[in-house]
């Protein structure tokens, strides 16, 4: 290919020079096609954003597949294939031929490829990063081993396994009468929340349905195991069930 | 069925307006309005307070006419601790009370269907009843227990209820407890029946709140077969009881509840002691920690919140 480019240099050069040389060489075929866009695109800019455009919508769409789950190794080696098609075309670019003909397309777009790179990716960083430290909300997430009604003295043990760990667990629970024809109790009762790490200290937590419970987790944890014990009234029958979750730095 | 007896027992000062009836006494003068008021409840619409009226005039005010203690219409007289807290409310927020007689299964019919603008006919407030009216309250807290026969001693622990008779009244959060297996449930639609049976020995015992028991234990007292409450054996949930009034009424309940709250703290333990001796006498020194509702209580358990 390298050669046909060249020959098609070479035939751009004699034809350009028409007048001085009688024995001028057929252009070839891939320097006619990019000779009929150059005629179109008069406006080096135009070319320049066609490019960046181009450049963009295919690291975009690469960002946009990993984030929605595409396989991080695939979406590397597609965006590099292309990023090397894109170096192995730069020949075109700056290749001048000896008598000074003009370049096909000046230097100056080889400032696309950067240029694409940074609109992209700043953007993506900036995206993930406001992403990660965001709350991870694993409300649907908690399974609670029980069966209602739960009654005084009642332990539940409520579990969350998530793939995003974060340091810091908010938990709220909710607690409703099991039959709402019974006399109202809910308003007193309460729960007390234990969570224990390992081999680390418990953290212990007692409040009524709907406070926030918050436990620090520690690094990297993806099981995590409550234990939540009902207090309630005398022949109080409540159902217990998670109003929200969530993971947080 | 609005009652037509006109006097009303309470244990305090007569109180201005005070809780009463028609006139029974002037039944030739009033006859035509007897009648009128009779065909008014049939139809199910009052003159007044039973709309959508502030609590203003005469308001009507559903209540049990069987209950000692609570609510008891005995020949001309009507007294008990809602009785007085009725007059209270009315003294306070500027209403004659008028009671018209509610059985425990129709209590939110009376409020939905307009036929009385509150009631407080130991009402327990539960989330059901709370989606159809709304509570003011509680003005009396009570765990539930058995009523039995002075003589008795058929039921000394929890365990003991298993293989027994006992009554409740259909349409009452009792019947809804969980009694132990094998105890045999036996349904009235009144206390009063409840007791009979129980006097009777047809039945072995009456399940309900300890508060109600206790004002049946005070009225049979002197009677043939005395009766009694079982100490320390309970069952079922504790029962708070509402004043209830019809939803979409907040100015009504938020005046309702800043009155009760001073009744708690006013006349509340003088009003027991007089209503319900039996009750004090069973705890000294501890009945008002049992029955008496906080007064913060109202917050929370009140359809309208401050």
């Amino acid at each position: 290919m390298t050669d046909d480019v060249t020959n098609a240099t070479r035939g751009a050069s004699t034809r350009v020079d028409d007048s001085a040389d009688t024995d001028p060489q057929p252009p070839g075929r891939l320097r006619r096609a990019a000779e009929r866009v150059r005629a179109a695109l008069t406006d080096t800019r135009v070319l320049v954003l066609l490019l960046l455009a181009d450049l963009v919508t295919v690291l975009g769409a690469g960002a946009i597949w990993l984030a929605l789950g595409g396989e991080p190794t695939v979406v590397g080696v597609t965006a590099g294939a292309l990023l090397a098609f894109g170096a192995a075309m730069l020949p075109l670019i700056g290749r001048r031929d000896a008598d000074g003909a003009p370049p096909l397309w000046p230097p100056f777009v080889l400032v696309v490829i950067p240029l694409a790179v940074l609109s992209v990716g700043l953007p993506a960083w900036g995206t993930w990063a406001f992403l990660d430290s965001r709350p991870v909300d694993v409300t649907h997430s908690v399974e609670l081993d029980a069966s209602p009604p739960l009654v005084d003295g009642d332990t539940v043990v409520a579990a969350v396994r998530t793939d995003t760990p974060k340091p810091q667990l908010g938990i709220v629970f909710d607690v409703a009468p099991h039959d709402p024809a019974a006399p109202v109790c809910v308003p007193g009762s309460e729960l007390t929340v234990t969570y224990k790490a390992g081999a680390g200290k418990s953290q212990v937590q007692t409040g009524t349905a709907g406070t926030e419970f918050t436990f620090a987790l520690g690094r990297g944890m993806t099981d995590i195991k409550l234990s939540v014990l009902l207090h309630a009234e005398q022949g109080c029958e409540l159902n217990l069930s998670v109003a929200s979750a969530q993971l947080d730095d | 069925m609005i009652r037509d007896t006109p006097v009303t027992v309470m244990t305090h000062a007569p109180r201005s307006p005070r809780a009463h009836r028609p006139s029974g006494h002037r039944y030739a003068r009033a006859a035509a309005a007897v009648l009128l008021s009779f065909t008014a409840a049939a139809c199910g619409w009052t003159d007044e307070g039973s709309d959508d009226k502030p609590l203003t005039g005469t308001v009507f005010i559903g209540g049990k006419n069987d209950q000692p203690g609570f609510n008891l219409h005995s020949g001309h007289t009507d007294r008990g601790f809602e009785v007085d807290l009725a007059a209270y409310l009315g003294e306070q927020i500027g209403f004659t009370p008028k009671f018209h007689d509610v059985v425990s299964a129709e209590r939110e019919q009376e409020l939905v269907g307009k036929s009385s603008a509150l009631v407080i006919a130991t009402y327990s407030i539960t989330p059901k009843r709370d989606d159809l009216v709304d509570f003011v309250g509680p003005y009396f807290v009570t765990k539930q227990g058995f009523l039995v026969r002075e003589d008795y001693r058929g039921i000394r622990s929890e365990k003991d209820v298993a293989g027994k008779v006992v009554c409740t009244v259909e349409g009452s959060t009792s019947a809804l407890a969980q009694l132990p297996g094998g105890a045999t449930p036996h349904t009235e639609t009144d206390y009063s029946t409840c007791v009979r049976k129980l006097q009777q020995g047809d039945i072995d015992a009456v399940f309900t709140d300890e508060a109600l028991l206790y004002g049946y234990v005070e009225q049979q007292k002197s009677s043939k077969v005395p009766l009694k409450v079982v100490r320390d054996v309970s069952f079922g949930n504790i029962n708070r009881y509402g004043i209830g009034l019809r939803e979409g009424r907040p100015e009504d309940c938020a005046r309702l509840r800043e009155a009760l709250r001073r009744y708690l703290t006013e006349e509340w333990a003088s009003d027991v002691k007089a209503q319900l001796p039996a009750l004090v006498a069973a705890y000294p020194g501890d009945w008002e920690n049992r029955f008496r509702p906080d007064p913060q209580d109202l917050d929370t358990y009140s359809s309208c919140k401050e």
